[in-house]
């Protein structure tokens, strides 16, 4: 075939050549938190690498994350997110897993609600552990305390440990019925996340069936998501235990294409809809000797309003969101400029 | 999420009430809007649904 048919084809079989990847910060450069030293997880979710947080549980297990420069030759990426075990699981109720969150604009172009459309995942992954590992994918919740969600966990293998290896998993949309489940606005579209490790009793008690690589409804998140495979079951159960990965990239269609690298200033705006942070001082003016008045112009308009927090003297203000794009710096005294708020953050994440 | 505590915020500058949350999030100060697509506020309301979170009233 001609590189002009290949070109073709290509064109064809996908729905850009650009913009391809649903993944933000899929190579893992961004990390606006700082996190450059590892920092440990919780069961609620530490993010490490922007738009990623990692989540452990289990008696006696640490899990620590960071970014990382060890990368798979020849790829042209720098960095990877590392996950180390610093403390080994006694027992077998503990899981590790790496996320990433979707919002429902971004996937609404993907037509899962529709059935034929096709998905396809790829990524480069490292593990002290071989064997069958899995992935999965949530929808976003619906409204309401019932969390009625669908997954799918899907599953690859690990063929050598210690090495670096590329992953591509296909598969298919999920027709709802025009339920809610998909959600298709500024809310969570979809979440993906890998399982590091997960112990035999680490389940839960959720109304699942054990099917992989199907969709499945569920009406509770009572039990740990994705599930896993017996392969799965030790990561975590030794300190030598390490999981890395880099190049996330999900796309529509059914063939998988080379990594698109972003420009980091692109990437580094997209990351800013979800979580910015000022390194520099923001002072306030007075007015009236009433108060002190500092305003916040966010980086890009967020997904929502953000929560703000600072890292110096959050008590002396209120930070106050206004809308998407603006927030104020308030001080109830009259204060004016000799006291400023450093290293302001705003988070709309997922 | 670990939220510690949480309590309502009077706009400083038009004194309306109730207009934000500051809480304890992970043990860190944070200032949550009153927006039910900010992950921070779900949260906190869904602790309160549980009965597991109180939001103190604004000074």
């Amino acid at each position: 075939m001609s590189k002009a048919a290949e070109l073709a084809a290509l064109i064809g079989s996908q729905s850009a050549l650009s913009n391809r990847s649903l993944i933000i910060n899929g190579s893992m450069q961004l990390d606006q938190r700082g996190n450059a030293s590892a920092t440990n997880l919780t069961g609620g979710g530490v993010f490490t690498t922007d738009r990623f947080f990692g989540q452990e549980v289990g008696a006696g297990l640490t899990v620590s994350a960071e970014q990382s420069t060890t990368v798979p030759s020849g790829t042209n990426f720098q960095y990877s997110t590392k996950h180390t075990v610093t403390a080994a699981a006694s027992g077998t109720d503990h899981w590790t897993r790496l996320t990433t969150r979707l919002e429902g604009y971004d996937i609404a172009r993907a037509g899962l609600n529709t059935s034929g459309n096709k998905l396809t995942l790829s990524f480069y992954v490292q593990s002290t552990r071989t064997g069958t590992h899995t992935a999965g994918l949530t929808t976003g919740y619906r409204a309401g305390s019932s969390y009625a969600q669908a997954g799918i966990t899907l599953t690859y293998t690990i063929n050598s440990a210690n090495t670096w290896e590329r992953k591509t998993i296909a598969f298919d949309s999920y027709d709802t019925g025009g339920s809610a489940a998909w959600n298709t606005d500024n809310n969570l579209g979809v979440e993906i996340a890998f399982t590091a490790g997960q112990g035999t009793t680490a389940h839960g008690s959720g109304s699942i069936n054990s099917a992989f690589n199907t969709w499945e409804d569920f009406s509770s998140v009572t039990f740990v998501y994705p599930k896993s495979t017996s392969d799965n079951n030790n990561w975590g159960t030794s300190t030598s235990d390490r999981f890395y990965i880099t190049g996330v990239q999900l796309e529509v269609g059914e063939q998988a294409t080379p990594f698109e690298h972003r420009s980091f200033g692109d990437e580094l705006a997209r990351c800013q809809r979800y979580y910015f942070q000022y390194d520099g001082i923001i002072y306030g003016q007075d007015y009236g000797g009433v108060y002190t008045l500092g305003s916040v112009c966010n980086p890009v308009t967020m997904r929502a309003q953000p929560t703000y927090s600072a890292g110096s003297n959050p008590s002396s203000f209120t930070l106050t969101p206004s809308g998407k794009s603006l927030g104020w710096v308030i001080q109830t005294s009259a204060n004016n400029i000799s006291n400023g708020v450093t290293n302001l953050a705003g988070n709309a994440e997922l | 999420m670990n939220i510690t505590s949480a309590q309502y915020l009077n706009n400083p500058i038009t004194n309306e009430g109730n207009s934000l949350i500051t809480a304890i999030i992970d043990g860190t100060e944070m200032f949550v809007p009153i927006d039910p697509a900010n992950r921070h506020y779900a949260e906190i309301m869904r602790q309160v649904d549980a009965g597991t979170l109180t939001i103190a009233d604004a000074d």
